[in-house]
């Protein structure tokens, strides 16, 4: 990619073109002046010449006394004030080859033009024209021969060629300025149709590559931008529908994802009607899909299984890895009457699939006879527990996660349910549910929801989910929000 | 309002055969990537040292890079120290049971 700009690119070739242009210019108007002078000079010499022939008495003087002391001020007393030019030049008067009379340097008297440097040959002719330098001035010569005498009228260039050098310098400036003036017309047209239509253009472009296709290119300053501007959104329209289309198609697979996983949770008809307990589970995913799970099953008539469980991400890859997950789990705690040993199995075998996901988990064991609890935390948050008077949270030392590291070792904690009493396991997705401020749902705001609300595990979740809508006032969910709450009844204290 | 932080500086010192990397903001989906390719470029160290004395907030995608680094530590025989967490982070990392894992000072 050149980082040359339009304007320097252009403007510099321009700059050569004027400058080419200007010289060329120039030079034609030099070579046509000097011809003109040329022709001036010559015309100006044969009138001096015309004129010293005419003065009869002059040459018949010449004639006599073969010789002359010609000077400036007795060839203006014969040429009067009509040809002033002729101060400035001269003539010299030559006979067979000699110097006769000289207005130059009069020092060459009757000797040979040679000393002039003049040769014979210059003035071989009756009449003609030749260029001479003498002392570092060069002269516009012309001369005539009449009757064995020759009057050779020169003029020096600066005087001869006075008028060109003038003019074509005005020439010369006046060019400088209309091709300035030019230069900047073009600068200023470039940049009203072109520069200005690209960098608004670009501006466009910009935006668009950020993400923002809504934006519309408005550049409609002549036909070829109309053009490009129409391209441009064109482009943009197609690349809208294009990822409209594709949008849906996606839509359409995550809605059919989002049946199959709500459909692989399991429903509350599964579970035997058992007086001794009552259950409740809800799953929000932040996205269609998440990776937020519950399971509840029976264990055998009097024991049942909940748990709750996160898997690290959101989205697809969190839903495709919580499915395994949850029936890896249940199938190790079915086939393990020992929970450290089921999960220690589980942990190596999702270890060992070699996922870079891991898995909090919290799984509660009931015993329907005792109310007893046996409790293994897989790296997750804590439960609450209510025991007829206020819901708490439970102490139950964290294991690592799951799918973390291989080898480790999940120690259960117990604990024992009183009659009515109730478990309430959730996810971090409740706890970390956020506001428009940032700010957490956090454990406190859970604890106080729990105590307050009915005491019955669809109330509980029905009232935490009020609370959180309520707290998050429309903000996007952050996270998968998923609880899951059962109620024990001992046989004796339904009885009674 | 608050942005829902997509804002993480890391700023990697080399203190001798130390990697010393500071964090600063929140240690999430966004930002966890960055921590991940920053460690990833680095060589030529025999211990890392991961300082969160700025480090407001980790999620579990920060979790995760952490154990990657964490695994890829316990292959190639490097300590790995983590420094100066807030109670925030002290929370996530006692609840998912990292700070038996991780060496958090």
């Amino acid at each position: 990619m050149s980082s040359k700009k339009l304007t320097q690119l252009f403007l510099k070739r321009l700059i050569i073109i004027v400058l080419i242009t200007l010289t060329v210019m120039t030079a034609l108007a030099w070579t046509a002046q000097t011809h003109q002078s040329e022709e001036n000079t010559d015309i100006l010499l044969n009138n001096v010449i015309a004129h010293v022939f005419s003065s009869i008495d002059l040459i018949e003087k010449f004639n006599n006394q073969y010789e002359l002391n010609i000077s400036h001020e007795n060839i203006s007393e014969y040429y009067g004030e009509s040809l002033p030019i002729v101060k400035k030049g001269g003539l010299i008067i030559v006979e067979n080859g000699t110097i006769i009379g000289d207005t130059v340097i009069s020092d060459h008297l009757n000797e040979p033009i040679s000393v002039l440097n003049i040769t014979e040959k210059d003035i071989s002719g009756d009449s003609g024209h030749f260029h001479l330098r003498l002392n570092g001035t060069t002269y516009q010569c012309y001369y005539e021969t009449r009757g064995g005498i020759t009057v050779i009228s020169l003029l020096p260039n600066s005087v001869a060629f006075a008028l060109r050098n003038t003019s074509v310098a005005y020439l010369f400036i006046g060019y400088l300025l209309l091709f300035a003036a030019v230069y900047t017309g073009i600068y200023l047209l470039l940049r009203r149709f072109v520069l200005t239509g690209i960098q608004n253009l670009n501006a466009s472009m910009d935006k668009i590559t950020n993400g923002d296709l809504n934006e519309k290119a408005a550049v409609y300053d002549n036909y070829e931008f109309s053009q490009l501007t129409d391209g441009i959104n064109r482009m943009v329209n197609a690349l809208k529908d294009a990822i409209a289309r594709e949008a849906a198609r996606l839509d359409s697979e995550l809605k059919y994802a989002r049946e199959i996983q709500k459909a692989s949770l399991p429903k509350l008809s599964a579970l035997p009607e058992d007086s001794r307990f009552q259950l409740s589970a809800s799953m929000v995913p932040a996205r269609e899909v998440g990776g937020d799970f519950y399971d509840f099953f029976m264990i055998d008539d009097n024991t049942l299984c909940a748990e709750v469980a996160d898997v690290s991400g959101k989205g697809i890859p969190a839903a495709l890895y919580m499915m395994s997950v949850k029936d890896k789990i249940r199938s190790a705690i079915l086939g393990n009457k020992d929970h450290e040993r089921a999960f220690f199995t589980v942990n190596n075998d999702l270890c060992a699939s070699g996922s870079n996901m891991f898995v909090t988990a919290f799984v509660s064991v009931l015993d329907l006879n005792s109310g007893k609890v046996t409790a293994v935390n897989a790296g997750h948050n804590p439960p609450l527990i209510y025991d007829g008077v206020s819901f708490e949270y439970i102490s139950c030392k964290p294991n690592f996660v799951l799918a973390g590291m291989e080898q480790c070792t999940y120690q259960p904690c117990d604990y024992s349910l009183k009659d009515g009493g109730l478990f309430f396991m959730y996810t971090d997705g409740v706890t970390e549910c956020m506001n428009k401020d940032g700010g957490f749902f956090g454990e406190t705001r859970l604890k106080e929801c729990l105590n307050n609300a009915e005491k019955e595990p669809e109330k509980i979740i029905e009232a935490v989910q009020n609370a959180l809508n309520e707290f998050s006032d429309g903000a996007d969910l952050s996270d998968d929000v998923t609880m899951i709450c059962f109620r024990y009844f001992s046989k004796n204290g339904r009885l009674e | 309002m608050w942005a829902k932080g997509n804002v993480m500086d890391i700023q990697i010192q080399h203190q001798g055969s130390d990697l010393l990397i500071s964090l600063t903001g929140r240690l999430d989906a966004n930002t966890s990537g960055d921590l991940q390719n920053a460690v990833d470029n680095e060589s030529e160290y025999e211990s890392i040292t991961i300082d969160f004395c700025s480090l407001e907030y980790i999620s579990s995608a920060g979790l995760r890079v952490l154990l990657s680094i964490h695994k890829n530590c316990l292959a190639n025989n490097t300590p790995l120290t983590i420094l100066n967490c807030n109670d925030i982070v002290k929370d996530v990392f006692n609840m998912t049971g990292f700070s038996d894992v991780l060496n958090v000072e």
